[in-house]
């Protein structure tokens, strides 16, 4: 649910952005968005649990592509590296050690109210976005004031460097506590309690 | 963004580029495997193949037109979308990633700034190919053969990726030809053994190449992610390992042995360093899987958590301590 | 912008790095033990107190007017100094306990405080925090470490049950922080929270920037229980490790509520946004009365005593919610609901201290037949009970009447808030009932078994502080209070 909602996020305000419908950038940005969207739809869809996190896949290299429509290749190539390449890869090898029996399914939203609150919220959500959509006004173009070398390796890594220091080491934090938890709660048994222990 | 382009930079030119790139690697896989048959019989004081052709050389096309005229069976209890599209998702990103190396100084389709990132952004797309043939063929061996073939190529890209950031680190940058054009001096190798190593090692892992053939155990596996296959399904699955081979031998051509770049004096072109390069090293891989027996898995992982990754991250915090004292 | 990092805005964050950086000193001790169980609790509590330390030489440095660090990503100001005291002291109340516990339990210690400290950088990260990147990065720290320290318990179904609901949740809600996060920026174009009040103020009106505030807001409540999000807080409350309990009612309690006020306060205060406009009143109003209601409705009829501990923090979430209102009526009126909220923390801390001393490896004692008598073979204990329930009702002479006197007063000053402040009053009364409910155990009924406490040295300093801590600030509260009085936001 949440990959729809950020797609559609990321929909929004590129189109704010800008407005500019004859240009190919645009279209790449609707054809990619909307594979984002396609994609983030499947995840939420499917009843395997498989091919639910392949369309995610599809969600995120779109995504990756909406990054390169914003002129940021490195960011694309890292989403594309990290999201697609690692994250699903672990993603799928736990679904592949977890779920033994064919035509296991993923419990969705069986509850009615579940049903018609999810469809309220996407209800909310779209108007909302058509609104944003049929007010934006002359949006600038998305490349206009960019700076040089915007986007690649050098840049980014001086905006890491210097003004964003503090998010960057805290989420350096992050991911050690990310690891440490993992490690602490995946241990065996305390003291005593464990059989076998030797 | 500049180009560096043989020819012109035209939409047309650009598709043949495409289409000679097909070529290559269609003829390069034929003739990987025709030298592994040879390498892997001298090994084993065998002649290899000798009927078809000079020494056995079209032995390779032979068994490509027998794979062409074979009867694609599809098992009946797969799960067909993934099935179909696995072979195409680990084919396609090797064919682009083939396509980003500098094979000369002015033989580069594009070069991007990024280039590295992108290189094992496409081999992270390889993965989901394999996992999806391994899942979609509904078989046991296939399945096996995917997870394991997963779980290392999660375990080694680690060491792998770890050991080409020095390389970045000295030639401040990820474009693969201002790699090149940064070993005019010294070929990386020379300041950086260790990493070269660590690559190497991890490479022949992330190619599931003996001493690291698990996924594709025979003895244990039938053939592993692939086995449900057959046909040319199954050759793009084959293509694509041989042409991984040539891709990683590319990349350490590429960052650790100067890439294009020889002796000047001799007058040999660069494409030529290059590609004598990266078949000394695709020997090099054909020689390890002759000699080493396979490892079993437990010391595949531990190898790799316990011994690769520790070490490259060793070396390159070395690395950086020593480019901000000495530069 | 270019340029390293001065040394100044490192001294104006020597709290937090003093935290963070102790948690890997505690980690690598932990590592280069090798497996061997240490004691690191010593250890995890001098880091607290250097940090605590850190902290009142930067109550100095940073002066009343705060210190903007990092280009306005960051900011340490006497608000987020004072909440910054408030969780080094929860935190280390809780680690003066831990050590028993975790003992007694037979937890392995490598992990556990080396999280603990994680959680409270995370934590300190929060209240510093003004920039959404920073919220966001913050409240994960704080929340994967309170996972993982619900879930510490190894074994025992409850508690992997607890972490389970508590992470599922969580994670559901940090999508929607960042979902309202990506929506703000879209409409707005900023995250740093100056930035944002000016782009925020033009763009009242759009329904995009509304949605992405309410996402925004209705995270940072889930953390700090109101009403409609705290259906989480008794299974995680209770399948927790009682210290990492106490932790969760008092530390991540005043942290959110510190970064939902500056955010608040320093974003949304302009006309047509959440503090501007007589809109959004009355749906926080709303939800205050009904946080307060229900939690102390709920805990009413708990028969485990963690239990309705978890649900008078329900309760209690709803009194702060209610000084929060109120200082969005009264911008600068911070006092009321900082001295709340360190008062709530000791008392609770307190309370829940005593749950974990009376508990055993074989029987938690968290029902109240299972107190009946205790009165009688540890008067003095009860007695501090009796101080930390009296203290959570808001009785005086304890630092909870004081508090609530003082919330309520300065909620008065506006005629809007009156019926609130009246339902406020009655859901005290209401809830003296069930504060009582152990003590009446304690000391009428009579118990079956002499119970065997966790009779160690660091549990009896716990208690010891907590009491003391409450009854100051019931009998002399002003020096806390001049110090909540000082604790404003930077401008």
């Amino acid at each position: 649910m949440s990959s729809a909602l950020m797609s559609s996020a990321l929909m929004s305000s590129a189109l704010m952005s800008s407005a500019m419908w004859s240009n190919p950038v645009q279209w790449a940005f609707w054809l990619l968005g909307g594979l984002a969207l396609l994609g983030a739809l499947g995840t939420v869809t499917r009843r395997s649990p498989v091919q639910a996190a392949l369309f995610l896949v599809l969600t995120l290299v779109a995504t990756g592509g909406l990054f390169l429509v914003l002129h940021a290749s490195f960011l694309a190539a890292m989403q594309v590296l990290v999201y697609a390449g690692a994250v699903m890869v672990l993603f799928l090898f736990v679904v592949m050690s977890v779920s033994h029996t064919e035509g296991e399914t993923l419990g969705l939203a069986q509850g009615t109210v579940g049903k018609l609150i999810g469809l309220a919220a996407v209800g909310v959500l779209g108007h909302q976005l058509l609104r944003v959509c049929l007010t934006v006004g002359d949006g600038t173009s998305v490349g206009a004031a960019l700076p040089g070398g915007f986007g690649d390796v050098r840049s980014l890594g001086r905006w890491i460097f210097s003004r964003y220091l503090l998010p960057f080491e805290a989420i350096s934090v992050l991911l050690l506590v990310a690891i440490v938890a993992a490690v602490a709660i995946t241990r065996r048994p305390p003291r005593g309690r464990a059989e076998g222990e030797g | 963004m500049t180009l560096h382009v043989l020819w012109p930079n035209t939409a047309l030119m650009t598709v043949l580029a495409g289409a000679v790139l097909m070529a290559y690697v269609a003829f390069n896989g034929m003739l990987l495997v025709w030298l592994e048959r040879k390498v892997s019989a001298r090994f084993q004081r065998r002649l290899g193949p000798t009927e078809v052709g000079w020494a056995g050389l079209l032995q390779s096309a032979a068994d490509v037109i027998k794979l062409l005229a074979k009867q694609l069976i599809t098992p009946r209890h797969v799960d067909r979308p993934l099935y179909h599209l696995a072979p195409v998702l680990v084919f396609v990103p090797v064919l682009a990633g083939i396509s980003l190396f500098p094979f000369d100084r002015h033989l580069q389709l594009h070069d991007f700034n990024i280039g590295l990132v992108l290189l094992f952004a496409l081999a992270g797309l390889g993965f989901l190919g394999i996992f999806m043939a391994g899942w979609g063929s509904n078989n046991k061996y296939a399945l096996l053969g995917a997870m394991r073939a997963v779980a290392q190529n999660i375990a080694y890209e680690i060491p792998l990726i770890l050991a080409t950031l020095p390389v970045v680190l000295l030639a401040r940058t990820m474009s693969l030809r201002e790699v090149v054009e940064a070993q005019h001096q010294l070929w990386f190798i020379v300041q950086q053994p260790v990493a070269f190593a660590i690559y190497f090692i991890a490479a022949v892992a992330e190619t599931n190449r003996a001493p690291f053939d698990i996924p594709e155990a025979e003895s244990e596996l039938v053939a592993g992610f692939h086995t449900e296959y057959s046909g040319m399904r199954f050759a793009f699955f084959f293509l694509a390992e041989y042409t991984n081979m040539t891709i990683v031998c590319m990349i350490a051509a590429t960052l650790f042995l100067g890439g294009y770049i020889g002796p000047s004096w001799l007058p040999v072109p660069g494409w030529v360093w290059f590609f004598g390069k990266v078949y000394l090293l695709l020997l090099v891989m054909m020689w390890l899987r002759w000699t080493f027996p396979r490892l079993r898995f437990d010391q595949l992982m531990s190898f790799a958590w316990g011994v690769l990754i520790p070490l490259a991250i060793v070396n390159l915090l070395l690395t950086a301590v020593a480019i901000k004292v000495w530069r | 912008m270019t340029g390293g990092v001065g040394m100044g805005e490192l001294q104006a964050l020597a709290p937090l790095l003093v935290v963070t950086g102790w948690a890997a000193l505690l980690l690598l001790v932990s590592a280069l033990a090798g497996g061997r169980s240490l004691r690191l609790g010593p250890l995890a509590l001098c880091g607290l107190l250097l940090a605590l330390a850190a902290v009142v030489w930067d109550w100095r440095l940073v002066g009343a007017g705060g210190q903007v660090l990092f280009g306005g990503l960051a900011v340490s100001d006497r608000f987020a100094l004072f909440l910054d005291a408030l969780l080094l002291l929860a935190g280390s109340l809780t680690v003066l306990i831990s050590g028993a516990y975790l003992d007694e339990h037979g937890f392995a210690d490598d992990a556990y405080f080396s999280l603990l400290l994680l959680a409270i950088s995370g934590m300190m990260l929060l209240v510093h925090a003004t920039s959404l990147v920073m919220l966001l990065i913050g409240l994960e720290t704080m929340s994967l470490a309170i996972y993982a320290l619900v879930a510490f318990w190894v074994g025992k179904a409850t508690s992997a049950e607890a972490a389970l609901k508590y992470f599922v949740m969580g994670a559901v809600a940090s999508a929607f922080l960042v979902f309202g996060v990506a929506l703000i920026y879209g409409v707005t174009g900023a995250t740093g929270y100056r930035a944002l009040a000016e782009a925020a103020a033009q763009a009242a009106g759009q329904p995009l920037l509304l949605l992405g505030m309410v996402f925004v807001l209705g995270a940072l409540a889930f953390k700090v229980a109101i009403v409609p999000l705290h259906m989480w807080v008794p299974d995680a409350y209770e399948g927790a490790p009682t210290p990492v309990t106490g932790l969760m009612a008092s530390a991540v309690k005043a942290a959110g509520f510190g970064a939902l006020l500056r955010l608040l306060a320093t974003s949304f205060a302009a006309d047509g946004l959440v503090y501007g406009s007589t809109g959004w009143l009355n749906p926080c109003w709303t939800l205050a009365a009904l946080t307060m209601s229900l939690g102390n409705l709920a805990a009413l009829r708990q028969p485990s005593i963690k239990r309705m501990l978890a649900y008078s923090s329900v309760a209690h979430a709803g009194y702060v919610l209610l000084g929060v209102i109120a200082a969005g009526l009264h911008p600068g009126q911070l006092a009321p609901v900082l001295f709340y909220l360190l008062s709530y923390a000791a008392a609770t801390l307190g309370a829940l201290g005593v749950v974990a001393w009376i508990g055993r490896r074989e029987a938690e004692r968290l029902t109240f037949e299972d107190w009946a008598g205790l009165a009688r073979h540890h008067p003095v204990v009860a007695l501090a009970m009796t101080v930390f329930m009296l203290s959570l009702a808001g009785v005086p002479p304890t630092g909870g009447f004081f508090a609530k006197f003082y919330l309520f007063r300065a909620a008065l000053r506006d005629p809007q808030l009156v019926t609130l402040v009246v339902i406020a009053v009655l859901n005290s009364v209401v809830s003296v009932y069930y504060y009582l409910r152990p003590v009446v155990a304690m000391y009428f009924q009579d118990g079956v078994a002499q119970p065997q406490p966790l009779a160690r040295p660091g549990v009896y300093a716990m208690l010891g502080l907590a009491l003391a801590l409450v009854l100051l600030l019931g009998l002399l509260p002003g020096v806390p209070l001049d110090w909540a009085l000082h604790a404003q936001l930077a401008r």
